[in-house]
């Protein structure tokens, strides 16, 4: 055994150098990696927030747009990011119209730039900005992660300018479930770090996110990659999620205070306490049908902070599905990607056929066609 | 009668192959790289770009390899011992499969060297930051490897089911943690020695006093701050002597401005700025006691894991090693540290302690930050404070502009 011990290290230690050298033949050529395949349209700008537009490729059009909003923890692009896993893509290919937020990268000066700000501020401003472009009086809202929490906010504040709201893993009882994030959150002392650093550095939330799987993010997933170095195809994929997960935009001081302080730490938006420029955010208002859609195995945001989206809302159209994927698998997985983008389309367009063709004026037909449920996973 | 075989033949042989192999790797990789040079000089995102002396390198690490490893390795082959069961037991013990175990640190050698070059020939640029951190990861697979084969040949005996002795059961062990500790070092750094621990508590001591007389002690060191962080990293990494260093330094400065630093503070005047630099001082140590506690939580919870490993890997039957195993073995290692880290993090003691060192790190910055603004306020340099000041000012005006522009669209509507 001994003897086959050494070939065998020696083995697997020539292997090593040998797909090593193939790999540095092949990356040390590689400046960067395109992000966001699908081209669109700056249409709006405001501050060093963008609002991109893609018109529909095929299908069936939806009559009424959707507005993506991302989290502002990282870059938009995650869902573009490769020909053939790009959630935009097959939206467009299925008819929908988008429109996407780029929150863009905070600068020291936006460190005063608080949540009611990019809600009540950014985001208000862009959802009226549609409203006029495309001529719906309301339009469909797609949330994600923290821009899922928001999009459920900004429903709740505004809900007679949101015909749908579909929600991709976004937290709203932060204190259900187990995950790390929220047993480490009670601990953290926002109003310190906001005070003394300003803006929250993206490598300090990144770090916090790899320290949740150290292991498996900062060992395994190279040693892993290590097999497939001279494949070209799969480098540059790795690369492009590597780009993405990096691409941290630092987190605007007082935005990151309300959000960690009354959400993580005291929970009041599930609690119904939370309050946005003095307003009170009360979710039983957001009563237009939603599409809640999370990942069983997501570590970041545990189904548990999901879920409960249905009960505390005041829509009685609600679909919820979970999807056997961790919070990255929600974008590139191939199941998600094969099921997922057809799902959304499907109950957008089934339930986007009354507000156009008038202009600001709310169609009030075919409303009570909109099959009512209360669908539970 | 059948002559007996050299039992180094065989290695020899592959050794000799491996290196071969590599060889002719290198030099397809450098006539590729020569043959290029058209493409790459008219390639505007290489332009800037030569290829790094690849003979050279590899020379470079045959060398240290070679003193390194064959000067002992080849006095010791006339007794080195045929594979047999007494001779696994001293397997640890024997020159080649030393210089074996130590293939782990010409490995890191070599990745070192490509990091090197990649510093040093390339541009900044997605793929090289990536392959730097693939060659960190298998810095610490190798680690994991280098560990496996040291300890390879004390598991012997239980990874064949034979229950060891008390004694060897110990010596295993012992081995075990000795050798964990070194991966822990590759993975969360070295952790401060007891010598620096408790010269840091005597700093803090001399700190928290914070009387006139105590601060003017401390305030000569001061003087020489820019110092001080390269004294205490090299403290932290555990090299010897340097808290002597610290010692003369800070009886060097207090003896030659001692009048100043203890007139100084009865003058007034100096008062507000030797409270402020003492609160620095204070901060800067109470952080590095706090990152201490925390790493050394760390290793503690990697030597937890590294007892759960054991006990893995020996339930681990293996009949014959190969890639597979190797891999599944490296597979049990992250997994079980995984899982060890993950309870650790939920821990109590683990919130404290991080929690200590994320505060003592921002009052850290806090205090020196109120330190520069009292420091600046002599020159027209605007500090963080003057600079927050301008922010709001700027995000005020933002506001009132959107709310103005709001009300005239409105007016006109």
């Amino acid at each position: 055994m001994a003897d086959n011990t050494v070939n065998v290290m020696i083995k697997e230690i020539s292997r090593l150098q040998q797909k090593l050298l193939k790999g540095y033949e092949t990356m040390f050529r590689i400046k960067d990696v395109e992000s966001g395949v699908t081209p669109g349209e700056l249409v709006y700008r405001e501050d060093r927030v963008s609002l991109f537009h893609y018109k529909p490729a095929g299908g069936e059009v939806c009559p009424v747009p959707l507005l993506v909003v991302y989290a502002l923890v990282n870059r938009q692009y995650m869902m573009d990011i490769e020909d053939n896993l790009s959630l935009f893509r097959k939206l467009l290919e299925r008819g929908i119209e988008l429109y996407v937020v780029d929150w863009g990268y905070p600068g020291k000066i936006d460190r005063y730039v608080t949540m009611e700000d990019h809600i009540q501020g950014y985001l208000n401003n862009i959802v009226d900005f549609v409203r006029d472009r495309s001529g719906s009086d309301k339009i469909n809202m797609l949330g994600i992660c923290q821009g899922g929490t928001f999009s459920i906010i900004y429903s709740a504040l505004y809900p007679e300018k949101i015909k749908n709201l579909v929600v991709m893993v976004a937290p709203v009882d932060f204190h259900a479930g187990e995950g790390l994030l929220i047993t480490w959150a009670p601990f953290l002392n926002p109003e310190l770090m906001v005070d003394v650093i300003g803006n929250i550095p993206g490598e300090l939330m990144n770090l916090g996110f790899l320290w949740l799987k150290p292991f498996q993010l900062i060992i395994d997933k190279y040693v892993g990659l290590v097999d497939r170095l001279d494949d070209p195809g799969a480098v540059q994929s790795f690369l492009r999620m590597e780009k993405w997960i990096f691409d941290s935009p630092d987190q605007a001081g007082e935005t990151f205070r309300k959000f960690v302080k009354e959400l993580y730490q005291e929970n009041r938006l599930a609690k119904g306490e939370f309050t946005l420029g003095g307003e009170k955010v009360d979710l039983k208002k957001i009563t237009m049908p939603v599409l809640n859609m999370f990942g069983e195995l997501d570590h970041l945001v545990p189904p548990e902070c999901s879920k409960p989206l249905a009960d505390l809302i005041g829509s009685k159209d609600v679909t919820t599905i979970a999807y056997p994927v961790g919070h990255i698998g929600m974008y590139v997985s191939s199941k998600a990607q094969k099921e997922m983008a057809p799902t959304v389309a499907r109950w957008l367009i089934e339930r986007s056929q009354v507000t156009k063709p008038s202009k600001r004026k709310v169609a009030g037909t075919g409303a009570a066609a909109v099959k009512k449920k209360k669908a539970k996973k | 009668m059948k002559e007996k075989e050299d039992p180094t033949t065989g290695l020899m042989s592959q050794w000799a192959t491996m290196h071969e192999n590599f060889w002719k790797e290198w030099l397809a990789l450098g006539e590729r790289f020569w043959a290029n040079i058209p493409a790459l000089q008219t390639d505007k995102t290489l332009s800037g770009f030569s290829p790094p002396d690849i003979t050279k390198m590899y020379f470079d690490w045959w060398e240290k390899w070679g003193k390194a490893m064959y000067p002992q390795a080849l006095t010791d082959m006339p007794m080195f011992k045929p594979f047999t069961m007494e001779g696994m037991q001293r397997w640890g013990e024997w020159p080649w499969f030393k210089a074996l175990g130590d293939l782990g640190i010409w490995y890191r050698e070599m990745l070192e060297k490509f990091e090197e070059e990649a510093r040093g020939e390339m541009q900044e640029g997605l793929g090289v930051t990536v392959f730097n951190r693939i060659n960190r990861a298998v810095k610490i697979y190798m680690e994991v490897l280098d560990f496996w084969i040291r300890i390879m040949g004390l598991l012997q005996d239980v990874s064949a089911g034979k229950p060891a002795s008390a004694e060897e059961t110990k010596k295993i062990y012992e081995e075990w943690m000795k050798n964990y500790r070194s991966v822990m070092e590759s993975l969360w750094g070295q952790i401060p020695s007891s010598d620096v621990r408790s010269t840091m508590k005597a700093f803090t001591g001399t700190s928290l006093a914070a009387s006139d007389f105590a601060w003017s002690f401390a305030e000569p060191v001061i003087s020489n701050l820019s110092q001080l962080p390269g004294i205490f990293q090299r403290m932290i990494k555990g090299e010897k002597g340097v808290t002597a260093e610290l010692g003369g330094l800070f009886i060097k400065n207090y003896e030659d401005t001692m009048g100043r630093a203890l007139l100084a503070p009865s003058l007034g005047y100096f008062r507000e700025f030797n409270e402020r630099i003492n609160k620095a001082v204070y901060g800067y140590v109470q952080f590095n006691n706090a990152k201490t506690a925390f790493f050394s939580m760390l290793y503690r919870s990697g030597l937890q894991a590294a007892e759960r490993v054991l006990q893995r890997f020996a339930e681990f039957k293996i009949d014959e090693l190969t890639p597979e195993t190797i891999r599944e073995l490296y597979r049990i290692w992250w997994n079980v540290n995984e899982e060890t880290y993950h309870e650790v993090f939920r821990t109590e003691e683990f919130r404290d302690i991080s929690q200590q060192l994320v505060e003592r790190g921002l009052l850290l910055r806090k205090w020196c930050d109120e330190l520069a603004h009292h420091m600046l306020k002599f020159t027209s340099i605007p500090s963080k404070q003057d600079m927050d000041e301008i922010y709001k000012a700027i995000y005020d005006l933002r506001k009132d502009v959107r709310a103005l522009r709001k009300a005239v669209t409105d007016l006109r509507v």
